[in-house]
């Protein structure tokens, strides 16, 4: 045995019980034994392959944009086209409240990382199905292979965040838009820690589709339809439920004063109006009468109440569950150098842990029978 | 002898070597659900089919611990032990099906195993299969840092051998074009040579040298043998009996899953070739077991070997005359159909081809269901004694795929005996005879060949 066979530190693989190191000497020592049940990643191993985690993404990106006329350009048509569609039909149409913001900035911002973490985890989903090679015929951590598939929609990423600043250049310098309630704040540092997030995210949904979806043959259906609900009940193209400022419900009332006869009141938006023109030809009543004395009372009704049985606070209740929905906001919030909703961020943060953690133990679970059922 | 040899291979695997690999009680089990009703269907489990199975009976799921269909158990493997030692080349042999496959697999955690336990020290490639992960968008330069990343090499090992991998491949012209455009030939030399260049302790080959061109596979060949001989381990799985025996000195036989020896590769080749024929020189090929490719237009029912007054026989005296008789039976109409056997000798090397449609207009049509029996008749067979066997298959005119092949179809032993007359049998070390007359011209003779007549 040669020394320069001495590299790599022992590794087991494995549920090798009590199989103790043997040695302390660096050579590499494999012991195949049946896995099943849960068992924690082996993390050591997926470093030892970060070489290949790099290859199967470029190789993902390189496809990608080989061959097409447009190459990564598409990276950046892609959210763009996305952008200008929504600001037609959500933005000029149905008006979809932002806060002062342009629409088409509002949109942008959030559909970049929106669309990150939707073509990361359709890649991931499919990942396995689509390269039975490199599960059958040889060995890999197979993590890496959705994580790779994660990694090259980052690609398409950073071009699309490139657009997007050149975006908000333009609405800052040139457009002449409206551009008072936006402004580039320290926050905006927030977009990195955020963006690890997603990637997480990510990681985790994706790994659990793609296991799934080995298991499962079928299950590939679902995926693209799980990426458009998931969108919907996501504040990538409307704004989050808890940015939007709350309506009271005020009713207005006339309940006393001199002039209480002569006036109306809208009791919604508490407009007052005479009940009779006075007649401006006759200076007497002009004289006794320009000014009117009324008590006006606004009654605030308690929000719980008139929304307690509604459908919509339960759905609302529902999409707090989305780690994407914190996540989102708080990138837009964090770009656009608005308040970021810590607490909604927080709540994410811990649902995509638990995420990331739940599908790749699910997937390690599951990757011993990827070869023979594949 | 033999027991001798034995005694001499035990020595060697004394525990003053270095164990690379060591195989203790490795089985395999695959469960064969039957879900559907196509065999097909059985592999692949519809999230329709629990969901479905689910509302069905759901008792009967939570009882049965949510078993689905009626599970059949397959021992792929089965109780394996062995062990390799530091710089041993030791080969896998085995029929279709044996478990050699899953064997590799295990070994290269491909798949897991139901029991047992594997050892392996130092850093593992495999090569199942040549250029696994090759993309044919991506050019060969793009494939070669893929491909060997997949295979385990870093990226800095891969650009020190880049060179060398594109001479060995041959393809230096092509380099950064696009795999899609290279031929069969190309890739599977680019693949190979990206595999030949792993600098690792052990190597798992499977039979990934059945490819190529026959120049190509020399060099294959040669690339392996140094492998073997540079104090790599290695494992190798092959139907190829000449290139076991050439590279490994040490074989274990594999059959439905179970080690039935080990031992040195010259008697494991004999066993495992013994092992196909079984000396009876009629054989029912209409059993689904018998492995065969082709397209099964018309196939080959029964083989049988028959004297050459056309008895039933099994064993062939040297130089005495067979005939072959096989009986096929048509599935399809085909036109101009005719026969070919393939003599190999127990190494599995080929000795001569008979063609169906070379001597004389043997050429037949067939309808549908109908059968009919094709003769072939040998007056001598020159060969000496020794295991031999036939391939049968059939094909037609013009067609490249074979209508029906089976390998090995029929085996059968020539006997040695006194062909010359002379009382002697002819020395061994050769394939064949031939019946020959001599002349001898000393100085005084007028019929000396060389001075003209």
């Amino acid at each position: 045995m040669s020394d320069t066979l001495i590299e790599d530190p022992q590794t087991f693989l494995g549920n090798q019980q009590g199989g103790a190191e043997k040695s302390s000497r660096a050579e590499r020592v494999t012991t195949i034994c049946p896995r099943s049940g849960w068992k924690f990643i082996d993390l050591g191993e997926l470093w030892r392959y970060r070489e290949l985690l790099f290859f199967l993404t470029w190789r993902d990106v390189k496809i990608r944009y080989k061959q097409s006329m447009l190459g990564v350009l598409w990276a950046v048509i892609q959210p763009t086209m996305y952008m200008v569609v929504f600001t037609i039909v959500f933005g000029k149409m149905a008006k979809v409240p932002t806060d002062g913001i342009p629409y088409p900035l509002f949109s942008f911002s959030a559909l970049i990382l929106w669309n990150f973490f939707a073509v990361g985890i359709a890649h991931a989903g499919n990942s396995l199905v689509m390269s039975p090679q490199l599960v059958t015929k040889v060995y890999v951590p197979r993590l890496t292979i959705p994580f790779a598939s994660v990694g090259s929609a980052l690609f398409d990423f950073f071009i699309a965040f490139g657009v997007l600043i050149l975006v908000m250049v333009f609405y800052f310098n040139f457009s002449g838009a409206d551009v008072s309630e936006v402004a580039i704040r320290p926050t905006i540092l927030m977009v990195f820690p955020l963006l690890l997030l997603t990637i997480f995210a990510a990681l985790g949904v994706g790994t659990m589709l793609a296991a799934l979806n080995v298991a499962f043959r079928d299950f590939k259906h679902t995926i693209p339809f799980l990426v458009q609900l998931w969108m919907f009940a996501t504040p990538a193209i409307y704004m989050s439920l808890d940015e939007t400022k709350p309506v009271d419900n005020v009713s207005f009332a006339i309940t006393g004063g001199a002039a209480a006869e002569q006036l109306d009141i809208d009791s919604d938006s508490g407009a007052l109006r005479l009940k009779k023109t006075p007649d401006v030809s006759n200076t007497n009543e002009a004289a006794a009468t320009s000014t009117y004395n009324v008590d006006v009372t606004a009654t605030v009704a308690p929000q719980s109440e008139v929304k307690e049985f509604s459908v919509w606070v339960w759905i609302k209740d529902l999409l707090r569950l989305n780690p994407m929905n914190g996540i989102i906001s708080s990138f837009r919030a964090a770009l656009l150098g608005q308040p970021i909703p810590w607490h909604e961020l927080g709540f994410s943060a811990i649902l995509v842990v638990i995420g990331f953690v739940v599908g790749s133990l699910y997937f390690y679970r599951l990757e011993p029978s990827f070869a023979d059922i594949i | 002898m033999q027991i001798s040899f034995e005694a001499v291979y035990c020595g060697a695997n004394s525990d003053s070597m270095t164990k690379r690999i060591q195989v203790e009680n490795l089985s395999k089990c695959y469960r064969i659900g039957h879900v559907g009703s196509s065999k097909n269907g059985a592999k692949y489990r519809m999230l329709r089919d629990v969901l479905i199975d689910a509302v069905k009976a759901p008792i009967r799921n939570l009882r049965s611990g949510a078993a689905l269909g009626k599970v059949e158990e397959f021992w792929a493997l089965r109780d394996i032990n062995f062990e390799v030692n530091q710089g041993e080349a030791l080969a896998i042999v085995g029929r279709n099906g044996a478990g050699k496959s899953t064997l590799l697999k295990v070994l290269t955690q491909i798949t897991t195993p139901t029991r047992g336990q594997a050892t392996l020290h130092g850093r593992v490639g495999s090569l199942l299969e040549v250029g696994t992960g090759f993309h044919p968008e991506l050019t060969g330069r793009e494939n070669v840092f893929l491909n060997g990343s997949i295979l385990g090499m870093g990226r800095q090992e891969i650009k020190s051998q880049f060179d060398q991998i594109v001479d060995f491949a041959g393809i230096q012209r092509f380099i950064d074009t696009p795999v899609k455009r290279y031929s069969s030939g190309m890739k599977v030399r680019l693949g190979f040579a990206v595999a030949a260049h792993l600098d690792l302790e052990i190597l798992l080959v499977d039979e990934v040298l059945a490819v190529g061109d026959a120049e190509f596979q020399r060099k294959c060949m040669g690339k392996m043998d140094e492998v073997a001989h540079s104090g790599r381990t290695v494992l190798f799985v092959s139907h190829n009996m000449t290139a076991v025996q050439n590279l490994c000195p040490r074989a274990i036989l594999l059959e439905a899953g179970q080690l039935v020896m080990d031992g040195p590769s010259g008697s494991v080749v004999e066993r495992y070739l013994a092992s196909f024929g079984t000396l009876e020189s009629s054989r029912d090929l209409t059993d689904p077991t018998v492995p065969r490719t082709g397209t099964g237009e018309v196939r080959v029912e029964k083989i049988e070997l028959l004297s050459h007054e056309g008895d039933v026989l099994s064993a062939v005296l040297m130089g005495e005359g067979i005939r072959i008789r096989i009986k096929v039976r048509a599935k399809s109409d085909v036109r101009s159909a005719y026969a070919n056997f393939v003599l190999s000798d127990s190494r599995g090397d080929i000795i001569t081809v008979l063609h169906g449609n070379d001597s004389g207009d043997c050429r037949f049509d067939l309808n549908s269901g109908e059968e009919a029996t094709v003769e072939c008749m040998l007056p001598q067979m020159n060969l000496h004694p020794g295991m031999y066997a036939f391939n049968a298959s059939l094909r037609h005119k013009g067609a490249n795929e074979p209508l029906d092949r089976i390998e090995r179809a029929v085996s059968f032993e020539i006997l040695p005996a006194d062909v010359f007359g002379t009382g002697k049998i002819p020395s061994k070390a050769q394939k064949i005879f031939l019946a020959s007359e001599w002349s001898v011209a000393t100085a005084g003779s007028s019929k000396d060949p060389f001075r003209g007549a």
